[in-house]
């Protein structure tokens, strides 16, 4: 019997791990954010309608994870034009509107907190506000507020019937449904 | 006291008003389609983000609707001033399509690129499909815009069907289109279901709210030169009359507010009231005509 030659693309699509990323799993790290009343609110409200694999620790990681890859998008389609973000988005609330979330409430208050984030989404948090702080002058709170709203959307727009059960799940549903 | 009907520029031009008595260097309620006056509502940062985005994108067709005075004529003078000073993109602005035939729109579209004009339909396309491949060569996009899109016909929904039908180089769609009109263009869109299946976004302008009306009054105010430090020339008793008059209408605001200035300077006043409002509007129902007339010039 000869053996089947592995092929070239099944050996590059192969789920290895990133240079320099260790194989065992890292804590996640505490990031200070200021948060909203309601925004503390809406991510326990999320927790409670996550499957039972997942619990409220998982979502600042796939609210990174959303907002990253939805930024990524975002670059994509203005790649040929030179530009990191289309002309006609001029502040922070025009993402909101661009990716239909409601805008934040202006008037509430927020408070310092913590949220745990696992390394590679700290460094994504960090890419998207340095890209927003350099358009619009974000502050990270604003940022991860952004990528708390998406990931609210997403998932009770798009995956309210649909099966999930980790951190990886929601991003392999969010490149099936946007890529 | 205004007392006869008369265009707004004329009466401007006429009574020479002195506006740096109310600190501001340009009138600030001109009632023209002028970008830099530009006040974004949240209906409008929904128009400029999704309608860009698809522009940059390369997507096609993007719609805007809107009533008359939501500032759809201002919207596409901003998307024409940007993107025609980019050096990647090209920009092509009708503002009133002519009428019925599918040639003469591309011969207007045509002459807005500079391009030569011809007879025969094939030859005008033609010529748009040189035009293309000259400007992919050079990495730039063409984009149309298009005011006043609801008095668009079927046969002109074709032609530009067909311009939205040839692809770049890389496969992208090579033209981009903006549409605006009034609701009608909705409903026209419907009688053309080859295009409209090619409308990447749609969006719509509504009238302002109360708050949006304040914010535009303070934005027109401060875009004219009035230092926001200052006491504020329409106190906040003075917004809602205003809103009810108009109807959050902005065309309507910029009228109604442009008379407030010039009657609050014949008085010699110093700030724009509930009382004055409605002083004003009880004395000058004919205000309105004024705006009509300007329009129709």
């Amino acid at each position: 019997m000869t053996k089947r030659k592995e092929s070239t693309i099944a050996a590059l699509l192969e789920d290895k791990p990133r240079r320099g990323r260790p194989r065992r799993s890292i804590g996640r790290k505490n990031v200070y954010i200021a948060l909203t009343a309601e925004q503390k609110q809406l991510m326990k409200a999320l927790a409670k309608n996550l499957p039972d694999s997942l619990s409220r620790a998982d979502i600042p990681d796939m609210a990174v994870n959303l907002l990253a890859a939805r930024m990524d998008l975002l670059r994509s389609a203005v790649a040929d034009r030179d530009r990191e973000i289309p002309e006609g988005i001029t502040d922070l609330d025009s993402l909101y509107l661009l990716w239909d979330l409601p805008l934040p409430a202006k008037d509430s208050e927020p408070r310092w907190t913590s949220i745990r984030l696992s390394p590679q989404q700290s460094i994504e948090l960090g890419r998207a506000q340095g890209a927003l702080n350099a358009q619009f002058g974000a502050n990270r709170s604003q940022v991860f507020a952004l990528g708390l709203a998406a990931l609210t959307s997403f998932l009770q727009e798009e995956l309210a019937d649909k099966q999930y059960t980790s951190v990886n799940d929601v991003d392999r549903w969010f490149t099936r449904i946007y890529l | 006291m205004i007392d006869r009907i008369a265009p707004v520029t004329e009466i401007e031009r006429k009574k020479q008003p002195n506006w740096g008595r109310l600190d501001v260097v340009v009138p600030p309620f001109s009632i023209e389609a002028d970008p830099r006056f530009m006040y974004l509502s949240t209906e409008t940062k929904r128009a400029l983000s999704k309608v860009s985005y698809m522009v940059e994108a390369g997507q096609g067709a993007s719609i805007v609707i809107g009533e008359v005075g939501t500032g759809k004529t201002t919207l596409a003078s901003w998307f024409h001033s940007r993107y025609d000073r980019r050096p990647d993109f090209v920009g092509a602005k009708v503002d009133e399509p002519p009428k019925r035939s599918g040639l003469l729109l591309l011969r207007r579209i045509a002459a807005e690129f500079g391009l030569r004009t011809r007879r025969a339909t094939e030859d005008q396309l033609n010529e748009f499909r040189s035009y293309l491949v000259k400007r992919s060569a050079e990495g730039v996009l063409p984009l149309i815009i298009i005011d006043e899109a609801h008095e668009l016909s079927v046969d002109q929904f074709v032609e530009l069907r067909r311009l939205l039908n040839f692809r770049d180089p890389r496969g992208g769609k090579a033209y981009q289109l903006i549409l605006l009109g009034r609701p009608e263009l909705d409903i026209n869109l419907r009688e053309v279901p080859d295009f409209n299946d090619r409308v990447a976004t749609r969006s719509s302008l509504d009238p302002l709210t109360p708050d949006d009306t304040k914010a535009l009054i303070e934005y027109r105010l401060m875009a004219a030169g009035r230092d926001d430090r200052q006491n504020p020339l329409f106190l906040d008793n003075a917004i809602l009359p205003i809103w009810q008059e108009t109807r959050g209408y902005p065309r309507s605001i910029c009228l109604l507010c442009l008379h407030l200035c010039l009657e609050l300077l014949e008085q010699r006043g110093s700030q724009v009231t509930e009382e004055f409002v409605s002083d004003f509007l009880r004395r000058q129902q004919s205000y309105r005509h004024l705006g009509d007339s300007a329009n129709n010039d």
